[in-house]
């Protein structure tokens, strides 16, 4: 799987990694039991910080996508680990708020969003060449 | 014998400078970024033509004033040494000005036409690469130095053995000429600044495998499959360079040991293998790099481009970046890597087996 980070963007690196690391995972080109690489060699091959890649590695446990152990480094959880809890849940309506509003504001219909949403959903199940 | 291991070196050394520019990535000419966008700019050709044509006349002719002058200075041996060197010297300044001419033009034209300001840049990461990875395990770099720890253990027990004079220093036709009075010290700093080398080696390799695999962001595959081959080519000569080197400082102590062995200039072809070796190396890996390089048929059409790291290298030659967790990176003008002077891992790896080497010369001179 290939990732791609913007340096220059306004968007933090640790949040682009996290977002990157996601998308493989959504898109199926990272499997459960797949194995990240080890945060010094991440950090090296993005020409970032250590503890930028550790920042994202961190988010994602907590997020429960990855498992962290000691020895063999950071694993991606299999779809029964990674069932969705009512937390969890929320924790998306509440990300999704901010969103829905600016386009209620500009007068997006229920309908409007509703398809963008099922166009990204679908977008993301179609392995797509690179990134 | 002094020409022609002189001329050896320098035919090698003018046949890497003239091919530099179509040995390094495409996308950086004379030291400079240049985006896939634009490397197929016609100046650009006409500049690394111009370079190797004017690099090239130039290395034949101090070649030929190599040869003339050896015969014509031929009573004294130090004048022929010093003229030899001078040639080779020369060869290299006219390329680095050469270089440096073109490296500012780029520099100029770069900015006169603005390229890949409106490009964005991106950062490429496979992240399945380091377990394609296949740079030898560090085992390789450790056991020479067994031999070495061998060899001290051994002289110490044949110390009594040792003629008074000790061998310091061979010329270049294999044979002792500078001896110093035997203290213990003087026995085993042979051993002792082999295995200084033997962990510059292993330190070299080690940071290398934490450094970089640098993707290029429109030719993904192709630059993943340069970086994995250059990585392992590398390691490999190392691996080589580091056993030439034991076998060729276990043969010069034991020499010491048993003085016999340097009679009639039978250490002579094991210099000449150690020079084969090295100067082998560095042919075979340019040869290399030049057939794994991404070739560009035409200027990529591409929204985005890799990183211009231009402001971290000085001079295209010198790299310089805190950011950057790697220690070393490849050249830009050149073949094989360089440090990254940033970071102070290099300095450990690099500097401090140089420091105890020097303080070991310096002590037994």
């Amino acid at each position: 799987m290939f990732m791609q980070i913007e340096p220059q963007s306004d968007v933090p690196i640790y949040e682009q990694v996290t977002q990157q690391i996601m998308e493989g995972v959504a898109r199926g080109e990272m499997k459960p039991g797949d194995t990240l690489p080890s945060v010094r060699s991440l950090a090296a091959d993005l020409g970032v910080n250590m503890h930028t890649v550790n920042k994202s590695y961190h988010e994602l446990e907590e997020k429960g996508i990855i498992t962290i152990r000691a020895k063999s480094g950071a694993i991606i959880r299999s779809t029964e680990e990674r069932a969705l809890t009512p937390e969890h849940l929320q924790q998306l309506e509440k990300s999704l708020k901010p969103i829905v509003v600016e386009g209620m504001v500009l007068g997006a219909t229920a309908d409007q969003i509703e398809h963008m949403m099922k166009k990204v959903f679908s977008d993301l199940q179609i392995p797509a060449e690179g990134v | 014998m002094l020409l022609g291991v002189f001329s050896t070196v320098y035919i090698i050394t003018l046949a890497l400078q003239l091919f530099i520019p179509f040995i390094v990535r495409e996308t950086i000419a004379f030291g400079v970024t240049v985006p896939e966008q634009n490397v197929k700019h016609p100046v650009l050709r006409n500049m690394k033509k111009h370079y190797t044509q004017i690099v090239g006349i130039s290395g034949v002719m101090f070649l030929m004033m190599m040869i003339v002058s050896y015969y014509y200075l031929a009573p004294s041996e130090f004048m022929q040494g010093y003229f030899l060197i001078g040639c080779l010297f020369a060869m290299l300044t006219v390329s680095m000005t050469l270089y440096w001419i073109y490296h500012q033009r780029v520099l100029k034209l770069k900015k006169e036409e603005q390229w890949g300001l409106n490009i964005k840049q991106v950062r490429t990461v496979d992240v399945t690469a380091r377990s394609r990875d296949e740079m030898l395990p560090w085992p390789f770099y450790v056991v020479p130095f067994g031999v070495t720890v061998f060899l001290i253990i051994f002289t110490f027990l044949h110390y009594d053995q040792i003629p008074d004079d000790i061998a310091i220093h061979w010329g270049p036709s294999g044979e002792a000429d500078s001896w110093r009075k035997k203290t213990y010290f003087i026995a085993i700093s042979l051993p002792l600044v082999m295995l200084m080398m033997q962990c510059m080696m292993w330190g070299i390799v080690d940071s290398i495998k934490r450094s970089a695999i640098k993707l290029a962001v429109n030719r993904k595959e192709e630059s993943l499959e340069d970086q994995l081959k250059s990585r392992k080519y590398m390691s490999w000569n190392i691996m080589w360079l580091s056993h030439a080197l034991t076998i060729l400082f276990t043969v010069l102590q034991l020499s010491n040991i048993y003085p016999s062995m340097t009679s009639g200039n039978r250490l002579l072809p094991i210099f000449i293998l150690f020079l084969c070796l090295v100067f082998g190396s560095v042919l075979i890996y340019a040869w290399k790099k030049r057939k794994l390089r991404v070739e560009y048929g035409n200027n990529v059409a591409s929204e985005v481009m890799d990183v211009d790291e231009d402001r971290y290298w000085k001079g295209g030659l010198i790299y310089v970046n805190r950011q950057d967790p790697s220690v070393f990176v490849e050249k830009r003008f050149g073949v094989g890597w360089t440090m990254n002077f940033a970071n102070p891992r290099g300095y450990i790896v690099i500097g401090l087996p140089l420091l105890i080497l020097l303080l070991i010369s310096f002590f037994s001179l």
